[in-house]
């Protein structure tokens, strides 16, 4: 516990530093390409409606209730925040070798400054996904106002794998490519592109187990603040509120699990990297 | 009370080579991992024991790889030690290397923000003090450019300005006094007094000795890693310096430093000289095709061959041939021993020794070589004919430049070799020079920095021999590019003028390479001008712009390494 608040108390103190890395990287990322700051909302639009082809016009999947575009769409963007995460604080650590080598500040600071950064790149995809729901005439409830609280769950669940995978990253360089493995196959077990009532017709127990990938929760918890009514089209195998509760239990748990690992593996970055 | 204390600590690092083995022989996973038995490791530190009290200013000497650094880092926290307690009471503020973490899109100004907030200061502070930071670093009016735009200096200021406004307790200190321009660097040192006076503990690493026995208290002495001698500074600086001339410098490099022969002797020329147990009895030199000639093509492969009679019976002689200008610069002077061929005896009768030279670097001109059979400790000469034989290498060569050097200019043209025949004014003729051009500077263009990297683009000054030297070079055209000529003469710590070259001056960014250096142990330096047009004397001209040593593994003398095998016909 004392572990804890000191943790908190170093982030609190150098909070400029998490916040003035964040703004470089995402400066230095897009001083350079023309369309600048664009990119932040295009690929993952780009990335909806290649799902989209690929998923209704190819594979004629569809879901009830809502147009497929908007089902996609609700869950692609929350992931684009989470994948790009994960993907760029791998080698967070090992490319930023001149800070770790010849400075000293609390090295947790890298991985969230990257979390932050995708998560400020993040936003204005979120008021475009917005705009785009209004667009197609989604009324919103009151539900909407859990979207923060929604984002805030991903952004822990995001920050422990940042942790994890970062530091273990500079004691086994292949964890990069398993890292973008994982993330591969954790989006096809999720229901992204498919509903939940497809899983449940599989068998009971594989939707137990299924129910277990904590983004089973995140992208319901997105789709009910999103959608009006979603909520009644889940499975009857599906309590919402213990998936919710498992998803925020998980997510913290990875949060901690997170800071321990980074903890064991610190001392030891400046001569490894 | 103690700001800083030690207790028993050590380092150990574990070496990771990359071999071409396959995992299997490796193991799977990397021995850190796995706590596999490690085979390559070394201490860096071992036992250390320090105590600084409130206040000191403390200096920490050795030689290079000695653990000076690894020491700061710890302190520093960026290291951790592998054994040992380490107690710092107090905000640790770092002067070691300057400027970590700039980014070159960012603007200066962002910079500072950024560069603060890595060295712990917060959002506050660093707004209080901006106005200092910038008056300090001189860079005002630079601030909203982006950090491409700065020239090597103005970084390193700009890093300094910021490092010496954090708030600190201890600041610790690693090579920074040769930061910027004399008067930058008064300024740092007024600053660093002026801590004294504040009552800061400092701890400062440096090679200037003199600096250390005027700012220090009380200096350590680190040698491999261990603590040999600690006290006061006069007594451990002359410790330090003794120990220097033990062991000296890069071991190697030091004691071939103050062997290695630059000049001939031109009074013994002619003559010959030896107690005779063997005469030499012809000399004869050839050319590429085998043909017999004293007059070769600069780069050409040459052999000399050398006949003697053995009188009488001797034990381990060696042979050696070696070459000098006219004038009598060394240029090589390798022998059968240097190079660590060892002959067991010469019989009665008759024989020769022949060395081929792959390629004589060395540019048009006269030489002479002498030949010689020595005893086995290279005492005395059972014969030897000094600056006996000449040769001739035809050609050109006006400004009696010594060698012939392999370059690459990059970004490279067409008019690579291009020579500049108008270049009047450049400075030829060194040897025979006392008094070497005088630096001229211009409005028009500016050298902003002449760096020399390794292959691998560190900055260095110790080369070896044999090792790709890359010097690379930043312009400022304050007029655009203009018919600018560039002229680039290297140059031994002496003033002999081992080589030039010149190129039409297009673009801000140069690099020359040499690829494997040939010179062989010294010092040397860089000289650098820039014509404009057909105008004779130079637009802007600086002596010694660079300055570097070269160290060379073997004994040979000279300036050039010649590479060369021997042969022999023993009787």
């Amino acid at each position: 516990m004392t572990e804890i608040i000191s943790q908190v108390r170093t982030l609190i103190q150098y909070r400029h530093l998490i916040w003035d890395l964040a703004i470089k990287d995402i400066k230095v990322r897009y001083r350079s390409p023309t369309l600048g700051f664009l990119w932040a909302i295009l690929v993952p639009l780009i990335m909806v409606f290649i799902f989209k082809f690929v998923f209704s016009m190819i594979l004629r999947a569809h879901v009830e209730n809502y147009p497929f575009f908007i089902y996609l769409m609700t869950a692609i963007f929350p992931w684009t925040y989470f994948s790009s995460s994960v993907d760029t604080s791998v080698e967070s650590i090992c490319s930023n070798r001149e800070l770790i080598k010849k400075t000293y500040f609390p090295r947790q600071i890298i991985p969230l400054s990257v979390v932050l950064a995708n998560l400020i790149n993040f936003l204005p995809a979120l008021m475009v996904m917005l705009l785009i729901l209004y667009f197609f005439n989604i009324q919103f409830t009151i539900l909407i106002f859990l979207l923060p609280l929604i984002l805030l769950l991903q952004t822990i669940l995001t920050i422990g794998l940042a942790l994890i995978v970062s530091s273990l990253q500079v004691v086994l360089r292949d964890v990069k490519y398993i890292v973008q493995l994982l993330l591969t196959a954790w989006l096809y077990l999720s229901p992204g592109f498919y509903s939940l009532t497809m899983v449940a017709n599989v068998s009971d127990k594989f939707l137990k187990l299924y129910l277990l990938n904590p983004f089973v929760g995140l992208f319901c918890l997105y789709r009910i603040a999103f959608l009006r009514g979603f909520v009644n089209t889940l499975p009857p195998g599906v309590n919402i509120y213990a998936l919710s509760i498992w998803t925020i239990i998980v997510c913290i748990a990875v949060l901690l699990i997170g800071f321990s690992v980074f903890k064991r593996y610190e001392s030891r970055f400046s001569d490894l990297v | 009370m103690q700001t800083i204390r030690l207790e028993n600590v050590g380092k150990r690092f574990i070496l990771t080579h990359h071999d071409h083995k396959g995992w299997k022989d490796k193991g799977f996973f990397p021995a850190h991992i796995t706590g596999q038995k490690i085979a390559n490791d070394f201490w860096a530190l071992r036992g250390i024991n320090m105590e600084v009290e409130q206040g000191k200013v403390v200096g920490i000497v050795g030689r290079n790889g000695a653990g000076k650094s690894t020491l700061l880092n710890i302190l520093a926290g960026i290291s951790t030690p592998t054994v040992g307690k380490v107690e710092i009471n107090g905000r640790v503020s770092c002067l070691l290397t300057l400027g970590a973490g700039f980014q070159d899109e960012l603007t200066g100004r962002e910079n500072i923000y950024l560069n603060s907030s890595i060295l712990g200061m917060s959002r506050n502070e660093t707004n209080n003090k901006y106005h200092s930071i910038v008056d300090f670093s001189e860079l005002d009016g630079f601030l909203d450019y982006p950090l491409q735009a700065y020239s090597q200096g103005m970084r390193v200021r700009l890093g300094f300005s910021i490092a010496i406004h954090m708030e600190f307790d201890i600041l610790l200190i690693d090579e920074i006094f040769s930061v910027g321009d004399v008067s930058f660097q008064k300024k740092c040192f007024d600053r660093i007094e002026e801590f004294r006076k504040q009552g800061k503990t400092m701890i400062i690493v440096t090679q200037a000795l003199d600096v250390v026995e005027r700012l220090c208290e009380e200096v350590f002495l680190l040698e491999n890693g261990e603590i040999a001698d600690k006290g006061h500074p006069q007594k451990v600086v002359n410790r330090y310096l003794e120990l220097l001339k033990e062991k000296k410098l890069p071991e190697t490099f030091q004691r071939r430093y103050s062997k290695v022969k630059w000049w001939a002797d031109k009074r013994s020329w002619e003559k010959k000289e030896g107690s005779k147990e063997v005469r030499i009895t012809d000399v004869l030199t050839y050319n590429s095709r085998g043909k017999k000639t004293d007059r070769f093509k600069t780069k050409e492969a040459v052999t000399v061959k050398v006949h003697f009679i053995v009188e009488k019976e001797i034990e381990e002689p060696h042979f050696g041939i070696a070459i000098f200008r006219e004038d009598g610069v060394y240029c090589y002077g390798p022998n059968t021993s240097f190079d660590g061929q060892q002959i067991d005896r010469l019989n009665k009768g008759e024989g020769f020794f022949s060395i081929e030279y792959k390629s004589l670097l060395l540019m048009p001109g006269k030489y002479r070589f002498s030949a010689a059979i020595w005893d086995k400790n290279e005492v005395w000469a059972y014969d030897y004919h000094a600056g006996f034989y000449k040769f001739e290498i035809i050609g050109n060569n006006n400004d009696s430049q010594l060698l012939n050097l392999r370059y690459n200019w990059y970004p490279d043209y067409l008019w690579k070799k291009f020579t500049i025949p108008r270049l009047l004014g450049k400075p030829d003729n060194f040897s025979n020079s006392n008094n070497p051009p005088k630096d001229k500077d211009t409005s028009d263009i500016e050298i902003s920095s002449i760096e020399l990297l390794d292959l691998s683009g560190n900055s260095k000054t110790i080369f070896h021999t044999g090792e790709d030297l890359k010097i690379k070079l930043c312009f400022k055209f304050f007029k655009g590019p203009q018919d600018y000529y560039l002229w680039l003469g290297l140059f031994r710590s002496d003033d002999v003028y081992c080589h030039s070259l010149s190129k039409k001056l297009k673009e801000e960014v140069v690099y020359l390479i040499y690829p494997s250096l040939p010179l062989l142990t010294g010092d040397y330096y860089v000289s650098l001008g820039i014509w404009q047009g057909n105008q004779k004397a130079p637009l802007l001209y600086k002596h010694k712009a660079a300055v570097f040593k070269v160290s060379f593994f073997g004994e040979d003398h000279g300036t050039v390494y010649l590479e060369h095998s021997w042969k022999w016909k023993l009787p």
